[in-house]
């Protein structure tokens, strides 16, 4: 590749890249950078059905899992949400772990389309586990 | 490895100028060659280390990408620390030959920073049960790779010397990427957790073993990046890796650029200044 031609390749890979920052921080800008909103900010707002992505805990002994239909319920502490899942949930899902899941909301209830896991920032071995 | 009273200090070499005398090559080219021994017995140590090290007790085997992810994150770090330190002098005095450590390091971080994203979607799919999400963890380290792409471009699209001053300036403010990559998940509600180990205030708990694997492979990491960092500058150097032209030290002005020119024609290869690929 010639001097100049290299010259202009450079050029748009620094434009394209420019292009991609400016794209990610304005999406950042208009969307805010917070991924999930908690079941006290989502459920207090309405009752109407609609579109959340909802991150909380699994609170212990809620998590069922039959066979086309699975339901845990998510808390903040504060709110509970009644999440309904169609299928499996994924088996990394702990009760007391974080998960965050994206659906309807009505009221206290939401019908998840996908379920994601968190987990902590705490790493232990098997046998030191609670 | 015994200290080498010959060798400068720095041993990327990068300090002296004019060429080298052949007892100096030799002496670096055996840094380098001990400088590869050690990151590969690191490297070793800490894979043994990492395959025995307990399963982690919520996410089982999967947490062992840990092992791989967090060194590539932080030498993805560390490569942008050294641009920020080698950028530095171009912008305050146009000098020449700390450019070539800082595009060797951009390249190494660019290639960390995918390794960072591929392994972290690995790990990503195997707890999260997804492989991509856009949340401000993975968004603002995709922002990080775009910043050194964009580094590297201007590095390549400059001429002159205002043009390698620009580049330079971007390296530099680049940086800032940096601290926001990392504290995005303290910053941001993110599905990425927030640090164990270099987190503000207290850490998270870690298994002793764990920490043991965690530390040997970000230390073998950081030997990697150092080794791929150090050859590359030797390569570069061969090749006049940096912008040419313009009243700096080492160029000529105008008269340079029309040389390189009439050689680029009648070699039909590249004898430009700006990129110089070997």
């Amino acid at each position: 590749m010639s001097t100049a031609r290299r010259r202009t390749v450079a050029w748009g890979v620094l434009a394209a890249a420019v292009a991609g920052v400016v794209a990610i921080v304005a999406s950042a800008s208009r969307d805010g950078l917070t991924y999930y909103g908690t079941p006290s900010e989502l459920v207090d707002h309405s009752a109407v059905q609609r579109d959340v992505r909802l991150g909380g805990m699994v609170v212990p002994g809620t998590v069922e899992q039959a066979d086309r239909a699975a339901s845990f319920v998510l808390t903040d502490g504060a709110t509970d949400v009644t999440v309904r899942y169609t299928g499996s949930l994924p088996s990394t899902v702990r009760e007391g772990e974080g998960a965050v899941v994206e659906g309807t909301l009505a009221g206290r209830e939401l019908e998840a389309r996908t379920v994601l896991l968190r987990h902590s920032n705490e790493y232990r071995a098997p046998e030191a586990a609670p | 490895m015994t200290p080498d009273p010959h060798r400068p200090a720095g041993a990327s070499g990068s300090a002296p100028v004019g060429p080298p005398a052949a007892s100096t090559r030799s002496h670096r080219r055996r840094a380098v060659r001990a400088l590869g021994v050690l990151a590969g017995s690191t490297a070793a140590v800490a894979l043994a280390l990492a395959l025995t090290a307990p399963p982690d007790a919520v996410q089982g085997q999967a947490q062992r990408w840990m092992y791989l992810h967090v060194p590539a994150a932080w030498t993805a770090y560390l490569c942008f620390a050294v641009v920020l330190a080698t950028s530095l002098p171009t912008v305050l005095a146009d000098v020449r030959r700390p450019l070539l450590v800082a595009r060797a390091a951009a390249e190494t971080g660019v290639v960390l920073t995918a390794l960072t994203l591929l392994t972290g979607s690995v790990w990503g799919a195997l707890t999260w049960g997804t492989w991509w999400v856009w949340d401000a963890r993975v968004t603002s380290t995709v922002a990080m790779g775009l910043v050194y792409v964009a580094f590297l471009a201007a590095l390549a699209a400059a001429t002159g010397r205002r043009g390698r001053r620009t580049a330079s300036a971007v390296g530099v403010g680049g940086f800032a990427v940096v601290p926001v990559v990392h504290l995005s998940v303290v910053w941001w509600r993110t599905l990425h957790q927030p640090p164990t180990v270099l987190a503000p205030g207290a850490g998270a708990p870690l298994d002793p073993a764990m920490a043991a694997a965690l530390v040997v492979s970000v230390a073998a990491a950081t030997l990697a990046a150092t080794l791929a960092v150090t050859v590359r500058v030797r390569r570069l150097r061969g090749a006049g890796g940096v912008p040419d032209g313009g009243p700096g030290r080492a160029a000529g002005g105008a008269p340079a650029e029309a040389r390189a020119a009439t050689a680029a024609a009648t070699t039909g290869r590249d004898a430009g200044s700006a990129l110089g690929r070997p």
